[in-house]
């Protein structure tokens, strides 16, 4: 029995030595340290293609480092502090803004003339978008044959909708359809959202969790990205999935990049910067991270996106808004819940 | 003799060093939290209604399944007991054994195939035309989970419990007929109830601690417990003060419900198997429908989940898994952070116990002196957030935690296992008497050849056993990797969170297979390597 343990041990040890071994690749002297949110990073770990396009640009290696969402993001910063590595982050949501900046943590981008094509003016100097879209309830067209036409009949509609979100103090979208909501029931909020907790199947810590139920059936909605069909569309071929355009409008989310103070690569974190925003990587995002680009690439925009329409009233709160309010609308949000 | 006063002094060194870094582990956590909170104050920075509901859930939810938990397990552990000839039963006690500790995300996998939306419950039920509710995302779900990852230690606790009962009485009980209810009152239920005021503590300390489950199953806010509150203060807002008042709340409420058990001090349980006993009496269809029902219900309740998770994993997806370097980098950490986790476990409880045995030495092996009752609770009291948020306060303002989180990760784990290390090991300090190490003593026996020929023969076992329990405890852990995972470290448990995450549930099932089989090789080969030659453990052998 012992030679049995000691060649269960060495065969242990034969595969963790396999697996320590380091691949060969090609070192470069200097190394771009980027946080990014899940969403983003998952795209250059599937193709490396732009990963060495951009590695060869600037001579030197990118390194990624994958981390869940805005919120995930930014509290690692704050607990690494000074010591951080990271250059660069990408894939913070829009409303965090206002949290970042007060963190103190980050530089002002080099400005630059982008032409940047975006429904709202944008001026922040810290921040800079590299992708956008908007918030919507997407369904299966083959499982719910009537769905809600505006924000105030999903919530006082008497159909049963079974509907799945995500929570809002750690999920970014979450915290958007938060202060969504706040825009369009104004007054209303507590009341309308004890009714519309009676439609919740689950509130979900993020975006992926909800996505996982919604696509296992569980659910006839889904709170998520306007442009989420794209990927159903373009990937499988699956035309059933559709989004809903409420008639009170749709909140915009933007995803945005920005450099670190204490990056001793902040040439680097340019670069990078201007590589994110050339037309070639936005015709990637909008192919490939299935969000709109924020510079107009003009027909080489997929032809599925034609099929989803762009909202007539844009909503969006401002960062300074979000600052004042957000834990005041959360408090709300979690009243409304416990009273349910 | 200044060899054996070096050798004495080095050890003496060793053991207070390591008694140190335990009690800085445990001791200086409640002292920074307190600290902390002293002087910044622990403002409620959440609405305290809603605080209320997170005390209120955290509680009722862990009652609620303890009670369904100790119950059933009761129930289930007499149907076996009352059928233990049965091959099947033989069968379905080994298999219990090597799930002892199975791993939360495990369970859930398994649950989610069961009694998901598209799963086999609601499928059944829908050849009949019955739709049901989707109940689990919600609290009963919950209480699945709980049953799922309790249910095997209470049943084989409570059923080597039975075991323990003199053939002589069950004898007795046939020759004057006594009726099953008698039996059940006069013999079986005294016999069960000594285990379960300890027994239940450590299932409700386990639902309270319920992360993974809660994370997986739980219908939102609305289900948040305590644990969940602190891993959001921490990993999303990095709000330490939140942290701090929601790791004092927890620890408070510990320490009430271990204040109200203590008159039922902590026993060491049984995980012996002593010689079957058979019981005699005939039985009635009645008697056995009950059994088969209450036998159907924990293969509904576990080991159909467990089985799930095995089919679904058994997959040819299996074979692209094993290639994956994702899949490698977690084996690869799993293992050494679970191997370290156990063996500091191990070191941690074998100075408690040295430290125990030395000081009843000198009390004249009084029955006052416990210390290890006082570690005991107080490891269980310390879950692994409100170890991570002394950890943070501690450390987050000198130095990047994350490049130290793999040692964290093991420290952690380590404290978390020891509870249940020492309630194993415990029985070791019966195991040499006072006259033994007296004779010991008197020949010369003592120090390194005492432990090596004396002692350690004894406790083989016991530390084998040990060993697996903190190895499968760190093994299954997704608490504190939640707070510290990231591409760079990565365990299983939380590579198959990540997989279930990105809607790879194909993935995820076939990890949570391989994880599953792993840890039955390790339960496997540990149990094997340690089993004693000769049983120290007094049996009272049957006369038939």
């Amino acid at each position: 029995m012992k030679k049995l343990l000691y060649a269960y041990i060495f065969i242990t040890v034969i595969f963790t030595a396999i697996t320590s071994l380091a691949i060969d690749q090609k070192t470069y002297q200097k190394k771009l340290y980027i946080y990014a949110s899940n969403a983003f990073a998952r795209k250059w770990e599937d193709d490396t293609f732009y990963k060495k396009l951009f590695e060869e640009k600037c001579n030197c290696e990118l390194v990624i480092l994958s981390i869940d969402n805005s919120n995930a993001i930014l509290s690692r910063l704050i607990i690494e502090g000074d010591s951080s590595k990271a250059d660069l982050v990408v894939g913070i949501d829009s409303n965090l803004i206002s949290k970042a900046e007060d963190s103190g943590l980050f530089v002002p981008y080099k400005q630059k003339k982008y032409n940047l094509a975006l429904p709202i003016k944008w001026d922040n100097k810290y921040f800079i978008p590299y992708d956008y879209s908007y918030l919507s309830f997407m369904y299966n067209s083959k499982i719910l044959k009537n769905p809600p036409k505006s924000f105030k009949e999903l919530v006082y509609s008497d159909e049963d909708y079974k509907i799945v979100i995500q929570d809002p103090r750690t999920s970014p979208i979450g915290l958007s359809l938060v202060a969504w909501s706040q825009m369009v029931l104004k007054n209303d909020f507590h009341e309308a959202w004890k009714k519309l907790f009676k439609k919740v199947v689950t509130v979900t810590k993020n975006w992926n969790d909800s996505y996982f139920l919604f696509l296992k059936g569980e659910a006839d909605m889904i709170l998520t990205y306007k442009t989420s069909v794209q990927y159903h569309q373009i990937i499988e071929k699956n035309f059933d999935y559709k989004t809903i355009n409420f008639s009170e409008g749709e909140y915009l989310i933007l995803d945005v990049m920005g450099k670190l103070k204490n990056s001793k690569n902040q040439e680097l974190a340019d670069k990078f910067i201007d590589f994110i925003l050339s037309e070639e990587f936005q015709k990637f995002i909008a192919k490939h991270n299935f969000m709109y680009p924020v510079i107009d690439i003009g027909n080489a925009l997929p032809i599925e996106y034609n099929g989803v329409s762009k909202p007539r009233v844009v909503l969006y709160q401002q960062p300074s808004t979000f600052k004042l309010y957000k834990n005041l609308w959360i408090q709300e949000w979690l009243d409304a819940l416990i009273e349910n | 003799m200044v060899r054996c006063i070096n050798r004495e002094l080095i050890i003496n060194g060793l053991v207070s060093l390591i008694i140190i870094i335990f009690a800085c582990l445990t001791v200086g956590t409640i002292v920074v939290i307190g600290s902390y909170a002293a002087h910044n104050g622990i403002a409620p920075i959440i609405e305290k209604h809603f605080t209320f509901h997170i005390i209120k859930f955290t509680v009722l939810q862990a009652i609620l399944s303890t009670a369904i938990i100790i119950i059933l397990g009761g129930a289930i552990a007499r149907a076996l007991h009352r059928n233990n000839h049965n091959l099947v039963t033989k069968y379905i006690l080994k298999f219990l054994g090597m799930s002892f500790f199975v791993p939360s995300i495990v369970s859930v996998i398994g649950l989610s195939i069961m009694h998901g939306k598209k799963g086999w419950v609601h499928e059944l039920f829908s050849l009949f035309g019955i739709s049901l509710n989707n109940y689990l995302y919600d609290i009963y779900g919950i209480i699945l989970g709980n049953i799922a990852v309790c249910l095997p230690m209470v049943v084989l606790i409570f059923y080597h419990r039975l075991n323990r009962l003199n053939q002589v009485s069950w004898k007795m009980a046939t020759l004057y007929n006594i009726s099953e209810k008698n039996l059940f009152s006069r013999v079986e239920m005294p016999e069960i109830v000594k285990s379960v005021p300890s027994l239940s503590l450590v299932v409700l300390m386990l639902c309270m601690s319920n992360f993974g489950i809660v994370l997986s199953l739980g219908r939102g806010p609305i289900h948040t417990t305590i644990e969940f509150a602190i891993y959001q203060a921490l990993r999303f807002d990095f709000n330490i003060a939140a942290a701090v008042m929601f790791s004092i709340i927890h620890f408070a409420i510990f320490a009430i419900i271990y204040c109200y058990f203590l008159q039922h001090i902590i026993k060491p349980f049984d995980i012996y198997s002593s010689l079957e006993k058979v019981r005699y009496a005939a039985k009635s269809i009645y008697v056995r429908a009950i059994d088969y029902v209450f036998i159907f219900l924990l293969f509904l309740l576990f080991i159909i989940p467990i089985s799930a998770v095995i089919l679904s994993g058994m997959q040819e997806r299996m074979i692209l898994t094993l290639f994956s370097s994702d899949f490698w980098q977690a084996l690869k950490d799993s293992f050494i952070i679970s191997f370290s986790a156990a063996l500091l476990a191990i070191i941690f409880a074998s100075s408690i116990l040295l430290i125990n045995f030395r000081i009843k030495r000198q009390l004249a092996f009084s029955k006052k002196s416990n210390i290890i009752l006082m570690f005991t609770s107080l490891c269980l009291s310390l879950t692994p957030f409100v170890l991570s948020t002394g950890v943070f306060i501690i450390m987050y303002r000198f130095v990047n935690i994350f490049e130290f989180a793999k040692t964290i990760i093991i420290l952690i784990n380590a404290v978390m296992a020891c509870p249940f290390v020492l309630i194993i090991m415990m029985r070791s300090t019966s195991f040499v008497s006072r006259q033994k190490y007296l004779l010991c003593s008197n020949l010369g026996v003592d120090g390194i050849n005492f432990f090596r020929f004396i002692y350690f023969r004894r406790i083989k076992q016991l530390v084998g056993y040990s060993f697996m329990i903190a190895f499968i405890i760190s093994w299954g852990d997704m608490s504190v990797i939640s707070l510290f995972g990231s591409k760079d470290l990565s365990t299983l448990p939380y590579l198959i969170y990540q997989n279930i995450s990105h809607y790879k549930v194909n993935d995820a099932a076939v990890v949570a297979c391989i994880m599953l089989l792993i840890s039955y090789i390790i339960i496997w080969v540990i149990l094997e390597v340690t089993k004693n030659e000769i049983n120290y453990v007094r049996v009272k052998q049957s006369k038939v």
